[in-house]
Protein backbone atom coordinates (compact mmCIF):
# COMPACT_ATOMS: atom_id res chain seq x y z
CA UNK A 1 0.00 0.00 0.00
CA UNK A 2 1.25 3.71 -1.16
CA UNK A 3 0.92 5.85 1.53
CA UNK A 4 1.97 9.53 2.17
CA UNK A 5 5.34 11.15 3.35
CA UNK A 6 3.30 12.50 6.93
CA UNK A 7 2.25 9.03 6.97
CA UNK A 8 6.17 7.71 6.60
CA UNK A 9 6.96 9.96 8.72
CA UNK A 10 4.53 9.75 11.36
CA UNK A 11 5.17 5.57 11.41
CA UNK A 12 9.00 6.87 11.77
CA UNK A 13 8.65 9.01 14.92
CA UNK A 14 5.80 7.20 16.76
CA UNK A 15 7.54 3.48 16.16
CA UNK A 16 9.13 2.94 19.25
CA UNK A 17 5.78 3.97 21.24
CA UNK A 18 3.32 2.09 19.84
CA UNK A 19 5.78 -0.91 18.80
CA UNK A 20 7.64 -1.57 21.99
CA UNK A 21 5.53 -0.83 24.35
CA UNK A 22 6.63 2.72 25.76
CA UNK A 23 3.51 3.58 25.99
CA UNK A 24 2.69 7.13 27.93
CA UNK A 25 1.37 7.47 31.77
CA UNK A 26 -2.25 8.53 31.11
CA UNK A 27 -2.45 4.90 28.30
CA UNK A 28 -1.54 3.12 31.35
CA UNK A 29 -3.57 4.34 33.99
CA UNK A 30 -6.67 3.39 31.82
CA UNK A 31 -5.11 0.41 30.93
CA UNK A 32 -4.30 -1.07 34.68
CA UNK A 33 -8.38 0.49 34.98
CA UNK A 34 -9.94 -1.36 31.80
CA UNK A 35 -8.42 -4.64 33.38
CA UNK A 36 -10.03 -4.58 36.81
CA UNK A 37 -12.77 -3.32 35.36
CA UNK A 38 -13.39 -6.33 32.56
CA UNK A 39 -12.33 -8.31 35.77
CA UNK A 40 -14.92 -6.98 37.96
CA UNK A 41 -17.52 -7.81 35.19
CA UNK A 42 -16.52 -11.29 34.92
CA UNK A 43 -17.36 -11.59 38.26
CA UNK A 44 -13.25 -11.96 39.38
CA UNK A 45 -10.62 -9.76 41.50
CA UNK A 46 -7.11 -9.29 40.62
CA UNK A 47 -4.15 -8.69 43.34
CA UNK A 48 -1.69 -6.44 42.84
CA UNK A 49 0.50 -8.99 42.14
CA UNK A 50 -2.25 -10.17 39.44
CA UNK A 51 -1.78 -6.84 37.63
CA UNK A 52 2.06 -6.67 37.24
CA UNK A 53 1.67 -10.01 35.77
CA UNK A 54 -0.35 -8.43 32.60
CA UNK A 55 3.00 -7.04 32.50
CA UNK A 56 1.31 -3.91 30.94
CA UNK A 57 4.37 -2.41 32.22
CA UNK A 58 7.52 -2.30 34.71
CA UNK A 59 6.84 -3.95 38.59
CA UNK A 60 7.58 -0.10 39.67
CA UNK A 61 5.67 1.62 37.21
CA UNK A 62 2.21 -0.68 37.35
CA UNK A 63 2.61 -0.26 41.44
CA UNK A 64 2.75 3.70 40.79
CA UNK A 65 -0.13 3.56 38.64
CA UNK A 66 -2.18 1.62 40.69
CA UNK A 67 -1.13 4.12 44.03
CA UNK A 68 -2.00 7.30 41.64
CA UNK A 69 -5.49 5.60 41.15
CA UNK A 70 -6.20 4.44 44.19
CA UNK A 71 -5.08 7.82 45.59
CA UNK A 72 -7.91 9.58 43.29
CA UNK A 73 -10.56 7.37 44.34
CA UNK A 74 -10.94 5.12 40.70
CA UNK A 75 -9.58 1.87 42.85
CA UNK A 76 -10.36 0.88 46.54
CA UNK A 77 -8.52 -2.28 47.86
CA UNK A 78 -9.96 -5.36 49.98
CA UNK A 79 -8.47 -7.36 52.17
CA UNK A 80 -8.55 -11.31 51.64
CA UNK A 81 -6.03 -13.12 54.79
CA UNK A 82 -2.85 -11.84 53.58
CA UNK A 83 -4.04 -10.87 50.07
CA UNK A 84 -4.72 -7.32 48.98
CA UNK A 85 -7.59 -7.22 45.96
CA UNK A 86 -7.50 -4.07 43.38
CA UNK A 87 -11.85 -3.09 43.04
CA UNK A 88 -13.52 -0.22 41.29
CA UNK A 89 -13.28 2.92 43.61
CA UNK A 90 -15.63 5.49 44.31
CA UNK A 91 -14.73 7.80 41.74
CA UNK A 92 -14.86 5.16 38.99
CA UNK A 93 -17.73 3.78 40.45
CA UNK A 94 -19.71 7.54 40.15
CA UNK A 95 -18.44 7.53 36.42
CA UNK A 96 -19.67 4.12 35.54
CA UNK A 97 -23.13 5.81 36.76
CA UNK A 98 -23.20 8.82 35.25
CA UNK A 99 -22.25 7.52 32.01
CA UNK A 100 -25.13 4.80 32.48
CA UNK A 101 -27.75 7.53 33.46
CA UNK A 102 -26.61 9.48 30.18
CA UNK A 103 -26.52 6.55 28.42
CA UNK A 104 -30.20 5.77 29.98
CA UNK A 105 -31.58 9.39 28.62
CA UNK A 106 -30.50 8.90 25.19
CA UNK A 107 -32.10 5.71 24.39
CA UNK A 108 -35.37 6.97 26.11
CA UNK A 109 -34.84 10.72 23.53
CA UNK A 110 -34.62 7.80 21.07
CA UNK A 111 -37.89 5.82 21.92
CA UNK B 1 5.31 16.77 -14.21
CA UNK B 2 4.41 16.15 -11.25
CA UNK B 3 6.59 13.34 -10.15
CA UNK B 4 9.61 15.38 -11.44
CA UNK B 5 8.28 17.94 -8.92
CA UNK B 6 7.98 15.62 -6.09
CA UNK B 7 11.78 14.01 -6.60
CA UNK B 8 13.06 17.82 -7.18
CA UNK B 9 11.62 18.19 -3.72
CA UNK B 10 13.14 15.64 -2.06
CA UNK B 11 15.98 16.09 -3.06
CA UNK B 12 16.60 19.64 -2.10
CA UNK B 13 14.84 18.88 1.22
CA UNK B 14 17.47 15.79 1.56
CA UNK B 15 20.30 18.45 0.37
CA UNK B 16 18.58 21.27 3.20
CA UNK B 17 18.34 18.75 6.13
CA UNK B 18 21.93 16.68 5.32
CA UNK B 19 24.03 20.38 5.12
CA UNK B 20 21.84 21.85 7.65
CA UNK B 21 22.67 18.61 9.91
CA UNK B 22 26.42 18.50 8.71
CA UNK B 23 26.68 22.05 9.98
CA UNK B 24 25.10 21.17 13.36
CA UNK B 25 27.89 18.61 13.85
CA UNK B 26 30.79 20.82 12.79
CA UNK B 27 29.78 23.65 14.49
CA UNK B 28 28.25 22.15 18.19
CA UNK B 29 29.41 18.67 18.02
CA UNK B 30 33.14 19.44 17.27
CA UNK B 31 34.16 17.24 21.02
CA UNK B 32 32.38 13.93 19.59
CA UNK B 33 35.02 14.18 16.39
CA UNK B 34 37.88 11.78 17.36
CA UNK B 35 40.02 13.70 14.23
CA UNK B 36 39.48 16.18 11.23
CA UNK B 37 37.45 13.18 9.24
CA UNK B 38 35.86 10.79 11.97
CA UNK B 39 33.32 11.26 14.74
CA UNK B 40 32.31 9.05 17.36
CA UNK B 41 28.74 10.56 17.66
CA UNK B 42 28.10 11.36 13.99
CA UNK B 43 24.45 13.10 13.26
CA UNK B 44 24.38 13.74 9.89
CA UNK B 45 24.28 9.81 9.46
CA UNK B 46 20.98 9.72 10.65
CA UNK B 47 19.55 11.85 7.61
CA UNK B 48 21.55 9.41 5.16
CA UNK B 49 19.32 6.35 6.61
CA UNK B 50 15.89 8.22 6.74
CA UNK B 51 16.12 9.87 4.06
CA UNK B 52 16.61 6.46 2.04
CA UNK B 53 14.02 5.23 3.92
CA UNK B 54 11.06 8.23 3.08
CA UNK B 55 12.45 8.82 -0.66
CA UNK B 56 14.24 5.54 -1.53
CA UNK B 57 17.24 5.75 -4.11
CA UNK B 58 16.67 9.39 -5.08
CA UNK B 59 18.05 10.46 -1.33
CA UNK B 60 20.75 9.75 -2.62
CA UNK B 61 20.97 12.61 -5.20
CA UNK B 62 20.02 14.35 -2.58
CA UNK B 63 22.34 13.61 0.35
CA UNK B 64 25.02 14.39 -2.30
CA UNK B 65 23.95 17.56 -3.45
CA UNK B 66 23.92 18.89 0.60
CA UNK B 67 27.60 17.38 0.54
CA UNK B 68 28.59 19.30 -2.30
CA UNK B 69 27.04 22.24 -0.65
CA UNK B 70 28.72 21.70 2.63
CA UNK B 71 31.86 21.21 1.28
CA UNK B 72 31.92 23.90 -1.22
CA UNK B 73 30.13 27.13 0.22
CA UNK B 74 29.62 26.06 4.33
CA UNK B 75 32.85 24.62 5.02
CA UNK B 76 34.95 24.70 2.25
CA UNK B 77 37.20 22.21 2.12
CA UNK B 78 41.33 22.07 0.09
CA UNK B 79 39.91 19.28 -1.88
CA UNK B 80 40.46 18.90 -5.66
CA UNK B 81 37.75 19.06 -8.39
CA UNK B 82 38.22 15.30 -8.88
CA UNK B 83 37.51 14.85 -4.86
CA UNK B 84 34.78 16.64 -4.57
CA UNK B 85 33.10 14.08 -7.45
CA UNK B 86 34.48 11.10 -6.22
CA UNK B 87 33.33 12.08 -2.18
CA UNK B 88 29.72 13.12 -3.58
CA UNK B 89 29.81 9.76 -5.88
CA UNK B 90 31.03 7.87 -2.43
CA UNK B 91 28.09 8.75 -0.13
CA UNK B 92 25.53 8.39 -3.05
CA UNK B 93 26.60 4.77 -4.10
CA UNK B 94 27.13 4.09 -0.37
CA UNK B 95 23.60 4.85 0.25
CA UNK B 96 22.48 3.30 -2.97
CA UNK B 97 24.16 0.21 -2.01
CA UNK B 98 23.05 0.37 1.79
CA UNK B 99 19.73 0.87 0.59
CA UNK B 100 19.82 -2.08 -1.93
CA UNK B 101 21.36 -4.62 0.35
CA UNK B 102 18.37 -3.37 3.13
CA UNK B 103 15.35 -4.11 0.79
CA UNK B 104 17.56 -7.81 -0.25
CA UNK B 105 18.01 -8.69 3.37
CA UNK B 106 14.51 -7.42 4.88
CA UNK B 107 11.19 -9.32 5.01
CA UNK B 108 9.64 -5.91 5.11
CA UNK B 109 10.43 -4.56 1.65
CA UNK B 110 8.89 -5.10 -1.11
CA UNK B 111 10.67 -4.86 -4.78
CA UNK B 112 14.41 -4.24 -4.97
CA UNK B 113 14.91 -1.78 -8.14
CA UNK B 114 12.17 0.74 -6.20
CA UNK B 115 11.70 -0.08 -2.53
CA UNK B 116 8.47 -0.03 -0.73
CA UNK B 117 8.75 -0.10 2.50
CA UNK B 118 6.73 -1.89 5.00
CA UNK B 119 5.95 1.24 7.40
CA UNK B 120 3.01 -0.18 9.36
CA UNK B 121 5.10 -3.37 10.55
CA UNK B 122 8.45 -2.24 10.67
CA UNK B 123 9.91 -2.15 14.11
CA UNK B 124 13.45 -0.33 15.98
CA UNK B 125 15.25 -3.42 15.18
CA UNK B 126 14.76 -2.87 11.34
CA UNK B 127 15.81 0.96 11.76
CA UNK B 128 18.99 -0.09 13.51
CA UNK B 129 19.41 -3.29 10.96
CA UNK B 130 19.27 -0.59 8.09
CA UNK B 131 21.39 2.20 10.24
CA UNK B 132 24.50 -0.76 11.16
CA UNK B 133 24.35 -1.15 6.95
CA UNK B 134 24.67 2.45 6.54
CA UNK B 135 27.20 2.62 8.57
CA UNK B 136 29.16 -0.10 7.05
CA UNK B 137 29.17 0.88 3.66
CA UNK B 138 29.87 4.45 4.52
CA UNK B 139 32.56 3.67 6.67
CA UNK B 140 34.17 1.50 4.27
CA UNK B 141 33.75 3.63 0.89
CA UNK B 142 35.05 6.87 2.63
CA UNK B 143 38.10 5.09 3.90
CA UNK B 144 38.39 4.03 0.24
CA UNK B 145 38.11 7.84 -0.41
CA UNK B 146 40.36 8.66 2.21
CA UNK B 147 42.93 6.54 1.56
CA UNK B 148 43.06 7.41 -2.30
CA UNK B 149 42.46 11.38 -1.97
CA UNK B 150 46.07 13.06 -1.98
CA UNK B 151 44.88 15.41 -0.04
CA UNK B 152 43.76 13.53 3.22
CA UNK B 153 45.84 10.43 2.05
CA UNK B 154 44.99 8.23 4.95
CA UNK B 155 46.89 4.66 5.18
CA UNK B 156 44.00 1.93 6.33
CA UNK B 157 43.41 1.86 9.80
CA UNK B 158 41.27 -0.67 11.47
CA UNK B 159 40.86 1.29 14.16
CA UNK B 160 39.45 4.46 12.67
CA UNK B 161 37.43 2.34 10.74
CA UNK B 162 35.31 0.78 13.55
CA UNK B 163 35.48 4.58 15.11
CA UNK B 164 33.69 6.13 12.10
CA UNK B 165 31.32 2.89 11.93
CA UNK B 166 30.32 3.36 15.95
CA UNK B 167 29.99 7.27 15.60
CA UNK B 168 27.91 6.04 12.07
CA UNK B 169 25.53 3.89 14.36
CA UNK B 170 25.26 6.03 17.27
CA UNK B 171 24.30 9.50 15.49
CA UNK B 172 21.74 7.67 13.40
CA UNK B 173 20.17 5.11 15.85
CA UNK B 174 20.26 7.60 19.21
CA UNK B 175 18.72 10.21 16.91
CA UNK B 176 15.78 8.07 16.14
CA UNK B 177 15.31 7.26 19.76
CA UNK B 178 15.23 10.94 20.85
CA UNK B 179 13.42 12.07 18.06
CA UNK B 180 10.57 9.49 18.87
CA UNK B 181 10.98 10.44 22.40
CA UNK B 182 10.60 14.02 21.65
CA UNK B 183 7.43 13.28 19.30
CA UNK B 184 5.88 11.29 22.17
CA UNK B 185 6.07 14.06 24.56
CA UNK B 186 4.73 16.63 21.73
CA UNK B 187 1.48 14.38 21.39
CA UNK B 188 1.15 15.28 25.34
CA UNK B 189 0.14 18.58 24.35
CA UNK B 190 -3.10 18.30 23.10
CA UNK B 191 -2.78 21.11 19.80
CA UNK B 192 -0.23 18.35 18.52
CA UNK B 193 -2.31 15.02 19.03
CA UNK B 194 -3.79 13.38 16.16
CA UNK B 195 -7.21 11.18 15.99
CA UNK B 196 -5.10 8.32 15.10
CA UNK B 197 -2.68 8.59 18.53
CA UNK B 198 -6.12 9.19 20.88
CA UNK B 199 -7.80 6.07 19.34
CA UNK B 200 -4.96 4.02 19.63
CA UNK B 201 -4.68 4.59 23.35
CA UNK B 202 -8.10 4.08 23.89
CA UNK B 203 -8.32 0.72 22.16
CA UNK B 204 -5.83 -0.14 24.51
Amino acid sequence: MKIGLASKIYCLLSLLETKHNLSWADGLHRQILMAVLNAQCSGMKYSNQEIVDLNLTSRSSTYRKISDLKQLGFLSEIWDDTTCYLILGPSAVGMLAEADNTLKVMSEKDH
Amino acid sequence: MRKIIEITNEIVLTAFFYALFRFIQSEYLSNSQYNEFISIFYIPAAIRVFSSLLFGYWAAAGIALGLFVDIVYMHPEQFMMSEIIFRMLQVAISLMLSLLIWAKLSTKVTFISNPVIDFEHINAFDILQICLIEAIFNSLTAHIFYIWSPTVHLDFDLYYFAVMLFGDVTGSFLLFVVANVIFSVLKLIPAFARKDHDNSTNNQ
